[in-house]
This record gives structure tokens, sequence and C-alpha cells, in this order.
């Protein structure tokens, strides 16, 4: 607004007059003259030279032409001509020199009016000079006025307060006191801002201590957790260590499992063909004791024919008894030796036949019973043999079936061997993984003990940095704003609702005071909560 | 030559008679060797209607018709029609019968001696024959007690037998 009056003010005085700006405006077209003159003065004196020079050359060289009586009257001719258009010239150049005799009192002209220029400007220069120094003289004395009246103005602040403002005019000071104003509405805004900052920071350093607090008691009980962790991980690896262990031992098992499998299939093999030897064997015997049996059948059969004979000659024998008892009562009434000797004959007869029938009786019972004997004995062989038979097929369809069962068995350890050895590789390297975790589980409880002292130190921290925020909203508070200032801007920060133990409800693992158990017991631990 | 006939009956006082000893009707019984003229096995008779179950019919020997008799069912009537594997021909004045019998075979009185002990000795006797002792009394033959290769049994002759009422009377009736 007036503060474009100085600026007006100042731009006149700098204005330089005419006694300065039109010898400096001369002055270097005349020295440029003076130069210029110079430069064709000297550039003239050389071309004459040359051309001296040149025509003296010619000359010198025209000379033994013209001595050379008998040379080529065409060549003499020629330099001659030659020599001629030199000295034509020569006197051309000189003819220009004579017409322009001004030339010579051009320079000693331009320097003095160099002289004259130089002068004058140094008259102007000390005129400018002069009214300067009157104009600084009455500006001094005003500015010192409006200095003072600032000065006025600006002595409250001193006091804290921030309802000042400077009077603006067209003085010097008036910018000064625009920008004061703008300082004092800035400082007022600052102090508005740093109030609330500073309340805002309280509250925000009192929820960022309690949820440090939370943190530093979560750090704690992570601390912990990552502590019986790792003692699990540490049981965990020795119960995979034993597994491993385990693994190799059954993997060598199995190797002696399928040796004993190849072994048995060999003593299968071997006894198959023992038993297919003794079925063949027992065939024979069957076949054998079967025509033994057809054998007695058949002697029964004879026997039976004995017993036919035997009870025909007991039949015979009676018959033979009965005529002799018939003989011996017609003896009884004839007094005939012969008859009576005859009688006799037919009683000795009857005697005889009766012993032989008896006789055939007797080995026809006996050979009928030895023969029922033996078929009994054919049929018990039979039988049994069957049996044996029927047994052995079993054996061998069993020892077929158990070859397979063997083969089964080879092939099952086989590849329950590659199983358990791929199974202990596996652990073993699950043993080294989960060791390996065990160490990073107590890097990380290191980490959970620096993060539990370092938010510890962060609580510090935020109390002092509370005590600082509640100093500088006291100090804030001594200066005086204007009544109906509106509040600067809004904190962003939410008040904390403080939570404290709610990642308690987060763990796995449910939190208890006594430490897991060493390594060598492997208890199992208590899965409790839903939120894993 | 009384005495010296005497002498030799004397010397020859036991003679031992010769038996048929049949089994029949579960009993052992003998008849006189004399009475018998051939055993028979083998012959199949030829039965004749209307007659007595025990009576099997009639079979041609040497030309002639026999009259064959069960035996068994005779002196067992209660048991039905049988017919054993055994003829026992025995004649009696030119006629001849055929008794069929279960088995049969020849044997000889006992010594004196023995029949002595037998007197002496009741209980050291033979057991009685198996079946209903007494059967061929009961069916009105005469018959008599002996001791028989050991055993004692009922002997009795064809002329008994051929006299019992029963024995002839051959119709179904009965």
């Amino acid at each position: 607004m007036s503060t474009n009056a100085p600026h007006r003010t100042s731009a006149a005085s700098r204005a330089w007059p005419v006694e300065v700006w039109l010898p400096l405006l001369l002055l270097p077209l005349v020295l440029l003259s003076l130069a210029f003159v110079s430069f064709g003065h000297g550039l003239a004196d050389a071309n004459r030279a040359a051309t001296l020079e040149q025509a003296r050359e010619r000359w010198d060289a025209l000379e033994p032409l013209l001595l050379d009586e008998p040379g080529d009257a065409a060549a003499r001719l020629e330099a001659v001509r030659e020599v001629n258009d030199a000295l034509d010239v020569t006197r051309s150049r000189r003819l220009a020199v004579s017409l322009a005799p001004w030339v010579r009192w051009a320079a000693p002209v331009l320097a003095v009016v160099s002289v004259a220029l130089c002068l004058w400007l140094w008259l102007g220069l000390s005129s400018m000079r002069r009214a300067r120094r009157r104009i600084e003289n009455g500006r001094t004395r005003r500015d010192q006025a409006a200095i003072l009246a600032l000065l006025d103005d600006m002595t409250p602040l001193a006091d804290g307060d921030l309802t000042v403002r400077a009077t603006v005019d067209e003085a010097m000071t008036g910018a000064l006191a625009d920008a004061f104003n703008q300082a004092v509405t800035a400082l007022r805004q600052l102090v508005a801002d740093t109030g609330h900052s500073a309340k805002e920071v309280g509250r925000a350093v009192a929820a960022t201590r309690t949820s440090t607090r939370a943190l530093s008691s979560a750090a704690s009980v992570q601390s912990r957790e990552i502590m019986r962790a790792s003692n699990y991980l540490n049981v965990m690896s020795g119960a995979i260590a034993e597994l491993s262990m385990n693994a190799t031992d059954s993997a060598r098992k199995a190797t002696r499992t399928r040796t004993a499998a190849a072994d048995g299939r060999a003593a299968l093999d071997r006894a198959g063909v023992q038993l297919d030897r003794i079925s063949d064997e027992a065939a024979l015997t069957m076949r054998l004791t079967h025509r033994l049996a057809d054998n007695v059948r058949a002697i029964d059969a004879e026997v039976e024919t004995v017993r036919a004979i035997a009870t025909r000659s007991e039949l015979l024998s009676l018959n033979t008894t009965v005529r002799a008892a018939a003989a011996s009562q017609r003896v009884a009434g004839s007094d005939a030796m012969l008859d009576e000797r005859s009688t006799s004959d037919y009683a000795r007869l009857a005697d005889d036949v009766s012993d032989l029938a008896t006789v055939l009786g007797s080995a026809s019972r006996e050979i009928s019973s030895l023969t029922a004997v033996i078929r009994d004995d054919a049929d018990e062989t039979l039988r049994a043999m069957s049996t044996t038979v029927a047994a052995l097929r079993s054996g061998v369809d069993q020892t077929g079936a158990l070859q397979g069962h063997l083969e089964t068995i080879d092939t099952s350890a086989g590849a329950l061997d590659e199983l358990i050895g791929d199974t202990a590789n596996r652990a073993a390297r699950q043993a080294d993984v989960v060791r390996r975790l065990s160490g990073n589980m107590t890097v990380l409880n290191r980490l959970g003990r620096d993060g539990a002292a370092g938010l510890a130190a962060a609580s510090g921290s935020l109390d002092r940095l509370q005590a600082l925020a509640e100093a500088l909203d006291a100090r804030v508070a001594g200066f005086r704003l204007p009544v109906n200032d509106p509040a600067p801007w809004t904190s962003g920060i939410e008040p904390s609702d403080g939570g404290t133990g709610a990642y308690e409800e987060d763990l796995f693992f449910e939190p208890t005071t006594d430490a897991p158990a060493a390594a060598g017991s492997a208890t199992a631990p208590t899965a409790t909560t839903s939120g894993a | 030559m009384s005495e010296s006939a005497s002498a030799p009956v004397t010397a020859t006082a036991f003679v031992p008679r010769r038996w048929v000893v049949m089994h029949a009707a579960g009993q052992d019984i003998a008849i006189d060797a004399l009475s018998v003229r051939e055993i028979h096995d083998g012959w199949q008779a030829m039965p004749l209607p209307g007659t007595a179950a025990w009576f099997l019919g009639t079979l041609v020997v040497r030309g002639r018709v026999v009259p064959v008799t069960s035996f068994d069912a005779w002196l067992d009537p209660e048991g039905g029609r049988r017919a054993p594997p055994f003829g026992v021909e025995v004649t009696v004045g030119g006629d001849a019968y055929l008794l069929a019998v279960s088995d049969v075979r020849h044997a000889m009185d006992a010594s004196p001696d023995r029949e002595a002990d037998r007197d002496a000795e009741p209980a050291a006797r033979s057991p009685a024959p198996a079946g209903s002792p007494g059967a061929l009394a009961g069916r009105g033959v005469r018959v008599e007690r002996r001791t028989i290769g050991g055993l004692e049994m009922d002997t009795f002759t064809a002329g008994a037998l051929i006299a019992a009422p029963a024995f002839g009377d051959v119709t179904a009736s009965r």
C-alpha cells in the first residue's frame, strides 16, 4: 500500500543528471574513433613499404636481362612491363595518401575531445553527490521518528501480549510494521498451535506410555513364551533325534528282515522240492496200498472158496459119518468081516474128512481174519495216506502261498527300508532345523528382552517427554491471546484404550509360571485358546 | 460060548453112538445118525400154497419128493418164516423128510465116566443150551437128555418126530 513512496524517492535520488550520462555516452565514441584513425595510419605505412620492396625486387630481376644482349627480346619486354606496372601501383598509392591530408590531424583532435569529456564527467559526478547528500539527511530524521513509534507499538510484546498490532503508514517503518504485524500473527498462531500441540503431545504421551507399558508386559510374556517354545523345541529336537535313531535301527531290522525273508524263501524252495518228492512217494504208496487191498480182496474171494470147500468137506464128513453109522447098523445085522472093515474104513474116512474140514475151516478162518486185518490196515493206511496226501498238497499250496507272502514281506520290507531311511534322513534334517529354530528362538528371546528393556527406557523417556510437554504447556499458557481465536487444528491422535493383557488371549500355549520340563522329559504342551 | 460071547460084549460094553447135532431155534438138538440119510446144502424147495409158515415146500431128492420143514420155524413159530441153509434128510420106514436147520455137525456120545461125573457133579455140567429149552418136547416129540460132545442137549429119533401130531399137520391154519 504505502510502501511504494519510499521506493519512488529512492529511484529519483538514484537518477543520473545529463552532465553525467552524456559524457559517459560520448567518451567511448571518441576513444573508438581515435583508435581507428591510429590503426589506418599504420596500415598505410605498411602498404607503402611493401610496394617499394616489391619494386626493388623487380628491378633486381630486370637488371640481368638488360645486361644480357643475346637474350630474348620478348622476355625483356615482359620484364620491363612488369616493372612499369609496379611503378604505376606505387604511384597510385602515393596519390591516395596525398588526397587525405586531414588524416594526419584527426588523432590530436580526438585526444583533446577526450580530455574535455573527462572533465565534464567529473563535474557532473560532483554535482550529483552533493544533491544525494541533502536528500539523505531529510530521510534520516523521518525514519528515526517512525522507528520510535514502532518501538512504542512493540513494547507490550515483551510481556507476552500477542494482541499488540503496529501502525502501518508510508514511513520507512511501514513495511517493518506490516512485517511485525504478520510476525505477531504468525507467532500468535504458533503459540496457539504450540499450546494445543503440548496438550495433544501430553495426551499422546500418556497414551503411548500406557501402550508402552502394555507392550513391555507383552514383551515380557513374549520373551517367556519364546523361552518356553525354545525349551519345547529342544525337547522336540531330542525326540526327533531319537526318532531318527529308531528309524535307523528299524531300517537295519528291515534289512535283516529282508535277509531272513530271502533265507526263508530259499528254505521254502527246498521244502517245496521235498514236499513234492514226499507227495510223489505218497502217491506211489497209495497205489501200492490200493493194489494190496485188491490182492486182499482176491485172497478173500479165494478164502471164500476154501471156506466153501471146508463146508462141503464138513458136509462130506457128516454124510460119511451117516454112511458109517448106517454101515455099522448093517454090520450089526450080518457076520461078514469085510463089511466090518469097510465100516471101520468109513468111520476113519469120516474122521479124516472131518479133520480135513476142520483144518480147512480153521485155516480159512485164520486167513480170513488175517486178510480182514490186512484189509483194515490197508484201508487205514489208505485213509492215512489220503490225509497225508491232502496235507502234503495243502502244505505245497501253503508253501507257495508262504513264498508269495515272503515275497510280499521282502517287497514290503524293501519299501519299508526305503521309507524308514528317508524318514531317518528327514528326521535328522528336521532335528537340525529344530536345533537351528531353537537357536533362532534364543535370538528372539534375547531380542524380546532387549525390546522389553528398550520399551522400559522408552517409557522413562515418555515420562520425561510428558513432563516437557506439561512444562511447554505451562509456558505457552503465559502468552495472552485474543479471546475469539479459533482452534488452529485438531489433533489426529486418538486416545489409547490402554489395553493391557489382550494379547494373553492370543497365546497358543497357556502361560504358566513353571518352565517346561528339561530336554529329557517330553511333556506335551497344553493347547488351550481358540485364538490359535 | 455064552461067556465067550459075553466077554467081547463086556469088552465092547461102551460103543459110542454117533449123533448129528443140529442147531435150530437157538438150541442144539441131536438126532441119531442112523436116522439120517444125507446132509444137503444149496437146495431150493418148491413152496406149496396154503401150508404153514414153517413148511417150506417139497424137494425132489434122487427121484423122490421129499417134504421140507424149517425146523427153526417149527420150533419157534413166533419167529416167522425162515429158510435155513442146511437140510438134514431123515428116513422113517422108507419115507424121507428134510429138516432145514441153521447149522449141523456130528458128535459122539460121552463115556460113562462122563455120565457118572454128570450125575455126581450137577454143577459141573455144561450150561443149558440157548433158546427155549424143551421146545422140542413142547411140540409133542419124545426126547432124551444126553451129554453129546461135552454138551447136554435133547436127543430124539426120527420116529418120535414123525409121531408128533404137530409135525404132520402142515396146513396154514395151525
